[in-house]
């Protein structure tokens, strides 16, 4: 276990060293952005003299190292500036908006897993049934329709035809039916055939042989030695697949007009509000990473192969 | 003389696969005696682990097909519920699988695999964690006060196939399979981990079946040797029988190319030829096709197992021409 105490402080220190990285990206992809911000606020009226006390104001005059520090340093205490366009605090708009996306993408993984891995140990105890075959292909058929258009379909089916749920925006949980489907439909098959191709991996390795043969029961070999192995790599799915989902979201949210982060970012790249933009992926950056992290200390601590590798990457 | 502890009847079993039926076990009849070792030899594929897995009742009856009976102490073990089954599995009949090095689950320490087997006895836990530490000291295991705590991947492939040992035996079955309980091992790890075999066969006066394809580990251990190929028993007898009377072509030919390990002498004689493809329906007898004395008859029909002398059986039509 102390092990797996080194190899977590090791892990989380890589993390800071990822998110700096990645935010230095970040800054100098904004600093190439088209337009100086002070020309931006400026006309030519305006004397030689104030543009240089407005830089002096903002620390543009100071090395570009200095101003990464500034900007990073006003990041990581929330300050992400404002909307150019509505002028409101781009904070702000994150806190109202985060919580949204976080209720669908979290509820949307959740679902995702808690239907697919079941399913996935029934395809793989059924192999080659047609059970297992039609699991399989209507996962697929699922994951073939883009999400746009499911989006679309079942508004079309659900919201407008038989009038059983709300078309978009966010009004109560019932609001939540459509997008979370949309967002969970097109996943499962990836989830159910990594579940299916890893119990029946592990159902060939020899020891799952010795569980039964040392007297186990079916139902305890089943969970202690098949599932419990066969679940590592899709836990580790699980927390790398969430950055993904919620970058996903961009789309699902902007066909429900879902309040959250990922309709916010939409809107901000088609008007060109960078101060928002940024924002959103400075969050994003964090939440993978923090996402990463966690996942890779999750499967040192399901699986002590990994540990031992970790600790000969060392030496 | 001593009881049976199990008696396999005319066992066959057949492999549903793309390619049709593999007839992986052709009617096959043996005792195991108790207290005996008994060694099954044969090449690879003439249905030996098949064998085994089918006395553990662990073949998958879903692309199979089982023909004839296992009777342990009277009870015919293909025709028990897998309830029934799980009650002998590891109580009464254990096994050891064919690769020591994967056949222990990698993410529990060795004790907790070991503890798990014994806890099924009801034993309290101090008392089976106590067994457990008894039972690594058995199989010599060095310092096991920290080998329980040992993952899998922390051990050597030869302290592993100890710890198997020592889980099978944990709850003393009265047969123990040991499937190439030495293949994949150091041949001085070879050595030791048959001893350890055979000691604690006399400690709790065990049955073993050993499976194996070297007639080295035979000399070294077995009581009792049934030569096996392409899915068939050819011959049966005891060790001095089988090692001083050969009668079976395949038996001979298998002894000479016997992989020396102790003494390098030249190159390693095999066997001419290739196993035929078990998916065919064979004629006569399957090793014809190798056989140097082959005759006619040996094309036409199965030669029967016949009696040569007490306990020393072959189906060989040669041998049944020069009698
Ligand atoms: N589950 C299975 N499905 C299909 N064919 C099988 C299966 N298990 C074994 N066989 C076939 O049955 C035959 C006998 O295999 P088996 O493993 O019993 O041989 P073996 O004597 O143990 O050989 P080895 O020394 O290689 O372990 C082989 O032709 C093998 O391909
Ligand atoms: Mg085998």
């Amino acid at each position: 276990m102390n092990d797996l105490l080194e190899y977590t402080i090791r892990r989380l220190i890589q993390g800071i060293f990822v998110v700096i990285v990645v935010t230095a990206i970040l800054f100098i992809i904004m600093q190439m952005m088209p337009g100086d911000p002070i020309q931006l606020i400026s006309s030519p009226r305006v004397s030689q003299e104030k543009i240089d006390e407005l830089k002096e104001l903002w620390g543009l005059d100071k090395p570009i190292l200095v101003q990464y520090f500034y900007w990073i340093s006003n990041l990581l205490r929330g300050d992400f500036g404002r909307s150019i366009t509505t002028g409101q605090k781009v904070i702000d708009l994150l806190k109202s908006r985060l919580p949204y996306t976080l209720m669908l993408s979290g509820s949307a993984l959740l679902i995702n897993y808690i239907i697919a891995i079941p399913l996935g140990l029934l395809a793989a105890y059924k192999k080659d049934t047609i059970l297992d075959k039609v699991l399989v292909i209507i996962t697929v058929i699922f994951r073939a329709i883009p999400d746009f258009w499911l989006g679309i379909l079942l508004i079309i089916i659900f919201s407008v035809s038989l009038k059983l749920l709300p078309v978009s925006g966010y009004s109560g949980l019932e609001s939540l039916v459509l997008p979370l489907l949309t967002m969970t439909l097109p996943y499962l098959a990836s989830i159910l055939r990594l579940t299916r191709s890893e119990v029946l991996e592990v159902i060939r390795e020899k020891h799952v042989s010795t569980a039964y043969a040392k007297g186990l029961k079916m139902k305890v070999v089943l969970i202690k030695h098949i599932l419990r192995n066969a679940l590592i790599p899709v836990t580790v799915m699980f927390f790398l697949s969430f950055p993904w989902l919620i970058g996903g979201s961009v789309i699902v949210e902007s066909i429900f007009a879902w309040p959250g982060m990922g309709r916010l970012l939409w809107k901000a790249i088609s008007t060109q509000d960078f101060p928002i933009v940024q924002g959103i992926i400075f969050i994003i950056a964090l939440l993978t990473v923090t996402c990463n992290t966690a996942g890779d200390i999750l499967t040192a601590f399901l699986d002590p192969r990994i540990r031992a590798e970790m600790k000969g990457e060392r030496t | 003389m001593e009881k049976d502890l199990i008696k396999v009847n005319n066992l066959s079993i057949k492999f549903n696969t793309k390619l049709g039926y593999v007839s992986a076990v052709d009617d096959i009849s043996f005792n195991i005696k108790e207290k005996e070792i008994f060694a099954l030899v044969g090449e690879s594929g003439s249905g030996k682990s098949t064998t085994a897995y089918a006395l553990m009742n662990l073949i998958n009856a879903r692309n199979s097909i089982k023909k004839g009976e296992i009777l342990f102490k009277g009870k015919d073990i293909l025709k028990l519920n897998e309830r029934e089954m799980t009650k002998i599995r590891g109580k009464e009949i254990a096994m050891i699988f064919q690769n020591p090095l994967d056949s222990l689950n990698p993410i529990y320490t060795a004790g907790s695999q070991v503890y798990e087997a014994i806890a099924l006895d009801k034993v309290e836990k101090r008392e089976a964690w106590n067994r457990v530490i008894n039972i690594f000291k058995e199989v010599r295991l060095s310092d096991p006060e920290q080998r329980i705590k040992s993952y899998p991947h922390e051990l050597s492939g030869g302290m592993r196939q100890r710890v198997m040992i020592g889980m099978m035996l944990s709850r003393r079955p009265e047969l123990l399979i040991a499937d190439e309980p030495t293949t994949a091992l150091d041949v001085t790890i070879q050595s030791q981990i048959l001893d350890i075999i055979k000691e604690l066969k006399s400690k709790f006066n065990t049955s073993v079946l050993v499976i194996t394809h070297d007639f080295g580990i035979v000399a070294e251990i077995a009581d009792r040797v049934g030569v096996m190929y392409a899915g068939k028993i050819l011959e049966i007898g005891d060790v001095y029988q089988i090692f001083e009377n050969p009668l079976h072509p395949y038996t001979q030919l298998l002894m000479k190319s016997l992989p020396r390990i102790t003494k390098k002498e030249g190159r390693l004689q095999t066997i001419e030829g290739s196993v035929p493809n078990l998916t065919d329906d064979i004629k006569g007898c399957r090793f014809n096709n190798r056989c140097p004395y082959s005759l006619d008859a040996c094309k036409g029909e199965d030669s029967e197992m016949l009696e040569i002398e007490k306990g020393h059986y072959v189906a060989c039509h040669l041998v049944v021409k020069e009698k």
